[in-house]
C-alpha cells in the first residue's frame, strides 16, 4: 500500500487546506525566513541542516505502520501544504524537526533522517512523546507541542484518510467525505 | 460602533425604532425573522454569540478541532468562558455547555439534524393518561408549520413508517437509505415483530437549497463541513435577503417595559466595548432557548415584575423537561461498518404511541456511529507505527448500538433560575439548571433497554458489553418547558399564539414553550411553532 501525493491532498482537503493548482512546488528558501513565531529565540535562524521534506518523511517512516510505502510526493505535498496555509504549523513544525534532529546529532552524530529507523524511534521515546498524548498542549512545553505538531499531525492525516481507513477496514473513516455509498454496503469494495 | 476580535469596525448600534426585534438567531428566531421580514416588516435579529463564517473551510478546521485533542465538543463553536458560565445544582448534572451553541444559528450549528413530528397524543398527554398537562393547541394547528418548515429546512424523509402522525404534503427530498447496521437490526426485529422505518433528517440526500447533498464526513454533530446538515445561519441570510439586519456579539442584559407594564419597549443589549444600547420595536420575539429565554426573562426584574418580566404565575423557569437516553451497546463478530455517515437512517416509533399511562412514549434509534473512530483511538493511545494500527484494528469496527429517547413529564421542581452567587462575563447573575430524571422516565427507560436487550438477544454473533444507568442517563440536549404555553394565566406564560399573557407584544419562540415534551427530537417542533409565532405577529402588527 502507498501513500501518494493525492492522498495527501485529500487529507489535506478535508481538513480545509487547498493545495494549488498544478502541483505543489517546493519553494526554495521558504523555510529560510525567520518562522519560530516568537518562540524560544526569536533571533535564531532555521537550522540549514533540516530539510522540512526530508525530516518529515524520516519521522512518518516511523509514525506510520511498515506496510505503508510513503511517498516523497505524499509528504511534500500535505507538509509544504500545511506550512503554507498556517504560519503557527510551519514555525512548530521546524522547530520540532530541529529538535528531534538535535537530539540524533548528540547521540549519534548524525541527523534525524540518516538514523536507522529503531534510531529514530528510540528518539522519540526519549523525549516520552507516548506520555504527551491523550491530551497534548499545542501552546504548552515542547513534548506537548513536538506531540500536537508532529506526531498528532501525521496520524491525523493518515486515519482520516481512505488509505488510513482502510488498514483498520473503512474506506471512509471518520473526517473523510467519502459520499453515501459506503455506509450501505457490508464491505469495502 | 466597536470592534470585532480582527479589528475591523462593525456598526452595532441599533435601529431605529423597528416593527420586529428577534433576540436569537437559532431555528426559531431566524425562521420567525425571515417570516416576518418576508412579509415585509421591518426585522431586527440580535444575536449574543458571533457570526461564523459559513465557508466549508472554515467548517472543515472546525471538524479537525473536534476530532484532535487536547480540543473537545465545546471548543468547536467556541463555547465557554465567562459568558457561558452556569450551576448546575440539581441531583444530576446538566452538560450546558455542550447542549446549546451561542452564535448565529444558534444551537443548529452543533446539532444532529434529526426532524420528527410529534405524535398527537403529545398534545393530550392530560386528556389521555391523566399526565402532565394538555397544549392549548393540538397537532392539527401545528400541521401545517410542520409542512412549512420541512420545506425550509429540507427535509429527507420516507412514507415507510407506519406509526407516523398525519401529514398532507409530501416531504421535499427523498429519505437515506437504510444503512448496512440497519440491515442487521432488522432481520433481528422481524423475530420479533419490531419494525425499523426511516427518520426524517434536516439534510441533503441530493443537492437542495444551493446546498450540497450530505457527502459522508460522519461528524454532523459538532459540526458538517458540506453544509447538507440544515443550520439556521441559512434562514438568517435569507432573512437578510428580505432586508432583516443583524447584530452579532451583542448579548441582551434586560427587557424593558413601559410604565403600563403591558408593552415592552427595548432590549438592552451590550456591545463587546461593554456599552449598552436599547433597540426599540413594536413586537419582541424572544428565541433564546430553553435556558436563556426564562434566564433573560428572570433578569428583566422591575417594580411590576419583581419575579422578572412576563412571569406574573410565578412558573418561569419551571417545568423543565429533557429527553433522557436509554442505550444498550454490543459488539459483533464482524465489521458492523460504523462511522462512515454520522446520522441514523433507521428508527422505530413503533413504541411511541400507548394505551396505559406507562410506561411512556419512547423513540428507538439505531445508531450508525457506535463505537470510538479509528482517528480518536490512534490519537489518544499515544503509540505509533504497527503497535498503533494493532490497537486501532483491534478496537474498532465491531461495535453497535440502540438507543431511545424517552418521555420525561413536567415537574415544577426541574428549573432554571438565577444563581447570585456568580456572574457572567457582563456581571448577570448566571443560569442554575436544577434538574431530575423522574419516575416515569426511569420506568421508560426500563422499557427500552428490555427491548434493545431483546434485540440483541436476537442476532447472530452480538454480545451485549454495557447500557446506560436509568437512574443517571445521558440527556440529548433538548431543553423544553421552561416558559410553558397555556389558557391559564396562573399556569403559563405564553398563550396558544405564543403570546406573553402579561405582556401585549412580547412573544416566545423557543422549546421553552412546550407543556409536555414527548419522546420527539424538538428542532422541527421549534421551527413550526416560531412560523406559528410569527403569522400571529403579522397579524397583531
Amino acid at each position: 500500500m502507498e501513500l501518494t501525493r493525492r492522498d495527501a491532498v485529500v487529507a489535506l482537503a478535508a481538513i480545509g487546506v487547498g493545495v494549488g493548482g498544478g502541483g505543489v512546488v517546493l519553494q526554495s528558501g521558504y523555510f529560510d525566513e525567520d518562522g519560530v513565531d516568537g518562540r524560544g529565540t526569536p533571533d535564531s535562524a532555521p537550522d540549514p541542516d533540516v530539510d522540512p521534506v526530508g525530516h518529515s518523511l524520516a519521522l512518518a517512516e516511523v509514525l506510520y505502520p511498515a506496510k505503508l510505502n510513503i511517498t516523497d510526493e505524499f509528504v511534500e505535498t500535505y507538509v509544504l501544504a500545511r506550512s503554507q496555509d498556517d504560519d503557527t504549523y510551519r514555525a512548530e513544525m521546524l522547530s520540532g524537526l530541529e529538535t528531534l534532529d538535535a537530539a540524533a546529532h548528540q547521540q549519534h552524530g548524525e541527523g534525524y533522517p540518516a538514523l536507522t529507523e529503531a534510531e529514530r524511534n528510540e528518539i522519540l521515546h526519549g523525549f516520552g512523546l507516548e506520555d504527551a498524548a491523550p491530551n497534548p498542549d499545542p501552546d504548552g512545553d515542547l513534548r506537548g507541542r513536538i506531540r500536537y505538531y508532529l506526531i498528532d499531525e501525521f496520524l491525523y492525516a493518515l486515519y482520516t484518510s481512505p488509505t488510513g481507513g482502510k488498514l483498520v477496514g473503512t474506506e471512509n473513516p471518520v473526517g473523510h467525505p467519502g459520499g453515501l455509498q459506503s455506509y450501505q454496503r457490508g464491505s469495502p469494495e | 460602533m466597536s470592534t470585532d476580535t480582527a479589528g475591523a469596525t462593525v456598526d452595532r448600534s441599533p435601529s431605529a425604532r423597528v416593527d420586529v426585534c428577534v433576540i436569537g438567531s437559532g431555528p426559531a428566531g431566524a425562521l420567525a425573522a425571515y417570516s416576518l421580514a418576508s412579509d415585509g416588516h421591518d426585522v431586527v435579529i440580535i444575536e449574543a454569540g458571533e457570526r461564523f463564517e459559513p465557508e466549508p473551510s472554515d467548517r472543515r478546521h472546525r471538524m479537525e478541532k473536534f476530532l484532535r485533542p487536547p480540543y473537545d465538543w465545546a471548543d468547536v463553536w467556541n463555547m465557554g468562558g465567562q459568558r457561558d458560565a452556569y450551576t448546575s445544582s440539581g441531583p444530576l448534572h446538566y452538560p450546558l455547555n455542550t447542549t446549546r451553541v451561542k452564535g448565529v444559528g444558534g444551537t443548529s450549528l452543533h446539532w444532529l439534524g434529526l426532524v420528527p413530528r410529534l405524535h398527537e397524543k403529545d398534545f393530550e398527554m392530560a386528556s389521555r393518561y391523566g399526565l402532565g398537562v394538555d397544549w392549548p393547541i393540538d397537532y392539527e394547528d401545528v400541521q401545517p408549520y410542520y409542512a412549512t418548515a420541512e420545506q425550509a429546512m429540507g427535509v429527507a424523509g420516507g412514507t415507510d413508517n407506519p406509526f407516523a402522525p398525519p401529514r398532507a404534503e409530501p416531504f421535499p427530498l427523498e429519505p437515506f437509505p437504510p444503512s448496512h447496521s440497519d440491515t442487521r437490526f432488522e432481520d433481528a426485529c422481524e423475530t420479533l415483530d419490531i419494525e425499523l422505518h426511516s427518520i426524517p433528517n434536516a439534510r441533503n440526500s441530493e443537492p437542495y437549497d444551493d446546498r450540497s447533498r450530505c457527502i459522508g464526513y460522519g461528524t454532523c454533530d459538532p459540526v458538517c463541513p458540506s453544509g447538507a446538515k440544515y443550520t439556521a445561519d441559512v434562514h438568517v441570510r435569507k432573512a437578510e435577503t428580505e432586508g432583516a439586519r443583524v447584530i452579532d456579539r451583542v448579548p441582551v442584559q434586560r427587557l424593558e417595559h413601559d410604565s403600563t407594564g403591558e408593552t415592552v419597549e427595548a432590549a438592552v443589549y451590550a456591545t463587546p466595548d461593554g456599552a449598552t444600547h436599547r433597540q426599540e420595536a413594536r413586537a419582541f420575539v424572544v428565541a433564546c432557548g430553553a435556558i436563556e429565554t426564562p434566564r433573560l426573562l428572570l433578569l428583566s426584574t422591575s417594580e411590576q415584575y419583581p419575579d422578572g418580566l412576563a412571569n406574573s404565575s410565578g412558573v418561569v423557569g419551571h417545568y423543565l423537561m429533557e429527553h433522557p437516553f436509554a442505550g444498550t451497546f454490543a459488539v459483533a463478530a464482524d465489521p458492523t461498518r460504523q462511522g462512515h455517515i454520522g446520522f441514523m437512517t433507521s428508527e422505530s416509533h413503533q413504541f411511541y404511541d400507548h394505551d396505559e399511562p406507562a410506561p411512556g412514549s419512547m423513540k428507538l434509534e439505531f445508531l450508525n456511529d457506535a463505537g470510538p473512530d479509528p482517528v480518536e483511538l490512534a490519537l489518544d493511545d499515544g503509540g505509533w507505527g504497527d503497535d498503533l494500527l494493532t490497537h486501532v484494528r483491534r478496537r474498532y469496527g465491531s461495535e453497535l448500538a440502540i438507543g431511545a429517547l424517552v418521555e420525561q413529564l413536567p415537574a415544577y421542581e426541574n428549573r432554571v433560575t438565577l444563581d447570585h452567587d456568580r456572574t457572567d462575563d457582563h456581571g448577570n447573575p448566571v443560569p442554575d439548571i436544577h434538574w431530575d430524571v423522574g419516575d416515569h422516565a426511569i420506568e421508560t427507560m426500563r422499557r427500552a433497554h428490555d427491548i434493545q436487550r431483546r434485540i440483541y438477544l436476537a442476532m447472530d454473533d452480538v454480545r451485549i458489553t454495557g447500557r446506560t444507568d436509568p437512574r443517571d442517563p445521558g440527556v440529548a440536549r433538548h431543553p423544553m418547558g421552561t416558559t410553558r404555553m397555556g389558557e391559564d394565566p396562573d399556569e403559563s406564560v405564553v398563550n396558544a399564539r405564543l403570546r406573553a399573557h402579561d405582556l401585549d407584544n412580547l412573544y416566545v419562540a423557543s422549546s421553552s414553550v412546550f407543556p409536555t415534551g414527548g419522546a420527539m427530537n424538538p428542532t422541527l417542533t421549534i421551527a413550526a411553532l416560531a412560523l406559528k409565532a410569527a403569522d400571529h405577529i403579522d397579524t397583531a402588527l
